[in-house]
């Protein structure tokens, strides 16, 4: 059965006492070693760094990673939605064309912004023109509710969004409603309780569904642990092999969406 | 031994547990007791329903049970006489929960259920983690105002509260920090930067499993010392004498 981590990050220890500034090729290969000894084959790859700093920047690091590590990182990008319109695009623009990335990350309360800021519609604009989806840190008061990335993609019906993390663990019965009316609204399992996972299955069913870890910036044992959460849920080993990995892949367009 | 700090027990909108199946899920994940507490329509409304309800199951199962009680403190003059009942009759702490009880942690409404625990000498857990009423400076807030009770942090302020832990310790060490709904990487920051002695082993149970939260912190700290304090004596510490 195939692994895919549908949301790790890439850089250092986050409880080092500060932001990972930077992502090395020492980084990726701990991030590597941590992801193979889990048994995940693939993972979408975040940066750390990115967010706190500079995105054209950490989106490089990732590029940098990914060459070392082909078979096992897909890339996502950032970009900061405060830059003017042409510099989204850009980015947006090198990310895919350039660099190859599957899709872009963005973190509302870490990079500061709101999903109604202008920029945001630029983001829109750029991953339904591309077709790549977005991701969203989600399940954290203010900027980052799940109703306020389920309302994002309300808007935007030609944009695959994700949540991050399926609202966490207050926040995640928020998302069944938006699973169960939009098409373009998708739920990475990182974060809610595990009553709460198998609530957002037993409503939503397992389509839309992805596991997540945040592994990679954080201690190994999360991508462990949200494994054996995976598991622990109460259904079919065909749906749980569509949530470990399949759908994933079918959201990047590594298997048919019709497989 | 192995203690769970806090489960629910009883038929609620959002949880539902009977003692039959936690006490079988203990046996099975080697859990020797339990502190359970009432579900979401007693921790609101119905007090008194909830803690005799906790009561009866407590003293059916007197070495695996211990339970808290829940008074909302809303209810004023009424609900000291419900908590001060509660644990006369052998409840050994206070369930607060300022979401569903609608109360903004540090708001004084709560002293004189706080005042009852202090003459009890019994520890009070609160929910923590959610925006503005569950706000973990909150219960610093009270925590300082009430240094000889010893406060349990609910679920170590899960969601995104984690960058507050560190200071929340500095300020009120008389707060540990629960870690039921919590990950690992939370872990290894309390562990860290706020040490093993302030850890407190809970499930949250019906909400999270014992067989896939137990042995991640076991993995985590391996040391025999450490898990003695996470899952038992620094609850116990709190506790006091067990029955």
């Amino acid at each position: 059965m195939i692994v895919v981590d549908a949301h790790t990050h890439l850089g250092n220890d986050i409880y080092a006492g500060k932001w990972s500034d930077e992502a090395t090729a020492a980084n990726a290969d701990e991030y590597a070693r941590v992801m193979q000894a889990a048994g995940v084959s693939k993972a979408f790859t975040f940066t750390i760094a990115g967010l706190t700093g500079d995105p054209v920047k950490g989106n490089d690091e990732l590029a940098q990673a990914r060459d070392r590590y082909p078979d096992l990182m897909l890339p996502w990008g950032t970009i900061d939605p405060y830059w003017p319109a042409g510099q989204i695009r850009q980015e947006m623009r090198r990310c895919v064309e350039g660099l190859g990335f599957h899709g872009f990350k963005l973190h509302p309360w870490l990079q500061g912004f709101s999903l109604t800021v202008p920029g945001m519609e630029v983001v829109a604009e750029e991953c339904a023109a591309m077709n790549k989806p977005v991701i969203f840190h989600d399940g954290t008061a203010f900027y980052s509710t799940p109703l306020q990335v389920a309302y994002y993609a309300r808007a935007h019906p030609q944009v695959k969004v994700l949540s991050g993390h399926g609202g966490l663990a207050e926040l995640w019965a928020d998302t069944i409603t938006a699973a169960k009316e939009l098409p373009n609204y998708f739920i990475v399992l990182n974060g809610p309780v595990q009553q709460g996972m198998q609530a957002i299955y037993d409503a939503v069913g397992p389509g839309k569904l992805m596991f997540g870890s945040d592994g990679g910036s954080f201690h190994p044992a999360v991508v462990t642990w949200y494994l054996r959460r995976a598991k622990a849920m109460r259904l079919p080993p065909e749906h749980l092999e569509q949530i470990l990995g399949l759908n994933a892949l079918r959201l990047v367009g590594l298997v048919p969406a019709a497989a | 031994m192995v203690i769970d700090s806090h489960a629910h027990l009883g038929q609620g909108r959002f949880k539902s547990l009977s003692t039959g199946e936690l006490l079988r899920q203990m046996d099975a994940n080697g859990i020797d007791r339990a502190i359970v507490v009432p579900v979401e329509e007693q921790i609101v409304a119905y007090n008194h329903e909830g803690n005799t309800f906790i009561l009866e199951q407590v003293r059916a199962h007197p070495g695996r049970l211990l339970g808290f009680a829940v008074a909302n403190p809303w209810f004023g003059p009424a609900a000291v006489r419900e908590l001060e009942w509660a644990l006369g009759e052998g409840l050994r702490g206070l369930k607060l929960h300022p979401v569903y009880q609608g109360f903004p942690m540090n708001l004084d409404l709560v002293d004189p259920l706080i005042e009852v625990a202090a003459r009890h000498r019994v520890p009070v857990y609160a929910h923590c983690g959610s925006a503005h009423f569950g706000e973990p400076l909150r219960l610093v807030e009270l925590a300082r105002r009430y240094p000889e009770v010893t406060f349990l942090m609910g679920h170590s302020s899960f969601s995104d509260f984690w960058n507050d832990l560190p200071r929340c310790h500095q300020f009120a060490p008389n707060i540990l920090f629960e870690t039921s709904r919590n990950t690992p990487g939370n872990f290894q920051q309390i562990g860290s930067q706020i040490g093993t002695g302030f850890m407190v082993f809970g499930s949250n149970a019906p909400e999270h499993y014992y067989e896939v939260d137990v042995p991640v912190l076991r993995e985590m700290f391996p040391d025999p010392a450490d898990q003695e304090k996470i899952f038992c004596t620094n609850i116990t510490r709190a506790l006091g004498e067990l029955p």
